[in-house]
């Protein structure tokens, strides 16, 4: 499910953008599956064709979609996270939201985590 | 013959009226279901809209209802009552599909962010794949007869259109009798030329017109319910899907239904011509020396098995067409099943893990 806040902090595109590939990586969006058609979402999202075409355009150029003539806007190969990751992740957020945890201080608490074990922060 | 008309024409009958019980108890049961599924709690506007979706819905079912014993009944009071009785369902067909195409799905007002789901929307998105294809098959099957029974039509003189089928029987003209009353000789041949009520293009080009028209408009139906606006509110997502379906099924089946009528009346129409040709031949064709005229003849003209042949290749081409699309239902639901099964295997970690940018 795509959710756009027209009076969010980010623009409707980049909020479009970043959840067409959070859905590709959570395997929401599987390989090869097809994005609805530019003119469903602009109608839905009450945005105009050319915003979401130039979403689909540089998810094409960032390599997260491919578009093929007649064929539509289909998925790349190999995008998305593991399921099982998925599954732990989906795990800590209620165990989170059972505790009363909210959102900043998970995602404190990862970061913390994930320097503690020596992964870069990007 | 008959009784072979009979039965066919009673067995599409059953099957349309067992189809239109099947789309009504689901007109209700979908009316009901998002309720009792907890979608009690949504927006005032997203049920009103699922409201004039369920309305909209039941009234392409009913006016196609209404439509086809309007026509049927002032079928009986014109003089030419064969043809508009024949077109009838043709019509209402029509009729409905025309309510599908022009009364407006519903709309809800956007407050707050907007929504989208990622699924793909088609013409054919949430239609009953049987419904659909059966009537496409049953569309393609009345064209094919249409034109068939057309081309073999010609002219009636007695009322000037093309709905007569020819048929031509040979007569000695001379025959002369022994003393035993035995052919002795038969001489000569004359033809005698009847025509016999048939379709024809009479029949076959108002049906081939109202079934352009019922498709154009259950194109334009099924993709105004594909592009129209995802509702926007409170408990909007499981009724917009749920809408969508509805309208969906409804309108496919119910023409998929109106056209099976259709098929049973020029089956019967044609069936008609084929019980009056076989009853038209003449069981006296060409006296055999040496034979009893009253017992000379076994065999029909070969023109007269013309119209039981038609019949029967008719019956043929709707059973193939009914058989052929089970058969593309059933491979449907085979290349799905594979793929639900690739797509468990993928699920237990077999998909490839690469990391990736978000593009920002």
């Amino acid at each position: 499910m795509i959710t756009i806040d027209p009076h969010g902090p980010q623009s409707p595109s980049v909020q479009l953008q970043a959840q067409l590939a959070s859905a590709i990586r959570a395997g929401e969006l599987p390989a090869g599956a097809r994005l609805p058609s530019v003119r469903h979402l602009a109608v839905d999202l009450g945005l105009s064709n050319g915003t979401v075409a130039k979403v689909y355009k540089a998810l094409e150029q960032g390599g997260w979609v491919q578009t093929r003539r007649g064929g539509g806007t289909t998925v790349s190969e190999g995008l998305a996270v593991a399921p099982s990751l998925t599954a732990e992740v989906e795990a800590l957020v209620h165990a989170a939201r059972r505790s009363g945890v909210g959102l900043d201080e998970v995602v404190a608490l990862v970061a913390s985590s994930w320097r503690r074990t020596g992964g870069e922060e990007k | 013959m008959q009784a072979l008309v009979t039965v066919a024409s009673a067995m599409l009958l059953l099957a349309w009226v067992a189809a239109m019980v099947w789309l009504l108890r689901r007109v209700l049961k979908a009316s009901t279901a998002p309720e009792a599924a907890g979608a009690a709690g949504a927006d005032a506007a997203v049920r009103a809209a699922w409201c004039h979706e369920v309305g909209r819905s039941a009234a392409v079912f009913w006016v196609g209802l209404a439509a086809l014993l309007a026509l049927g009944v002032a079928g009986l009071l014109v003089q030419d009552f064969h043809r508009l009785l024949f077109l009838a369902p043709a019509g209402a067909a029509a009729a409905s599909m025309l309510v599908a195409a022009v009364v407006p799905p519903a709309r809800t007002q956007q407050s707050g962010p907007a929504q989208a789901d990622l699924r793909q929307r088609g013409v054919l998105s949430g239609t009953a794949r049987g419904g659909v294809l059966l009537a496409g098959c049953l569309a393609a099957g009345l064209a094919v007869l249409a034109v068939a029974t057309g081309l073999l039509s010609v002219v009636d003189d007695t009322t000037g259109t093309w709905q007569a089928l020819p048929l031509t029987r040979v007569y000695p003209a001379d025959v002369t009798f022994d003393d035993d009353g035995m052919v002795a000789s038969a001489m000569g041949v004359s033809n005698a030329s009847y025509l016999i009520p048939f379709p024809g293009w009479n029949y076959g080009v108002p049906l081939l017109g109202l079934l352009v028209l019922s498709i154009v408009l259950v194109v334009i139906a099924l993709r105004r319910n594909a592009d129209r606006r995802r509702w926007q509110g409170e408990g909007a997502e499981a009724l917009d899907s749920a809408a969508r379906e509805l309208v969906a099924r409804v309108t496919s089946l119910t023409l998929g239904g109106l056209l099976a009528i259709s098929a049973a009346a020029l089956l019967g129409r044609i069936g008609n011509s084929a019980w009056g040709l076989s009853g038209a031949a003449d069981p006296m064709r060409f006296p055999e020396m040496g034979t009893d005229i009253p017992q000379a003849l076994p065999g029909l003209e070969p023109s007269a098995l013309m119209g039981p042949a038609v019949f029967l290749l008719a019956l043929a081409v709707i059973v193939a067409l009914v058989a052929v699309s089970c058969l593309l239902l059933a491979g449907a639901a085979w290349v799905r099943s594979r793929a639900a099964v690739r797509s468990a295997a993928q699920g237990d970690g077999l998909v490839p893990v690469v990391t990736g940018e978000v593009v920002a």
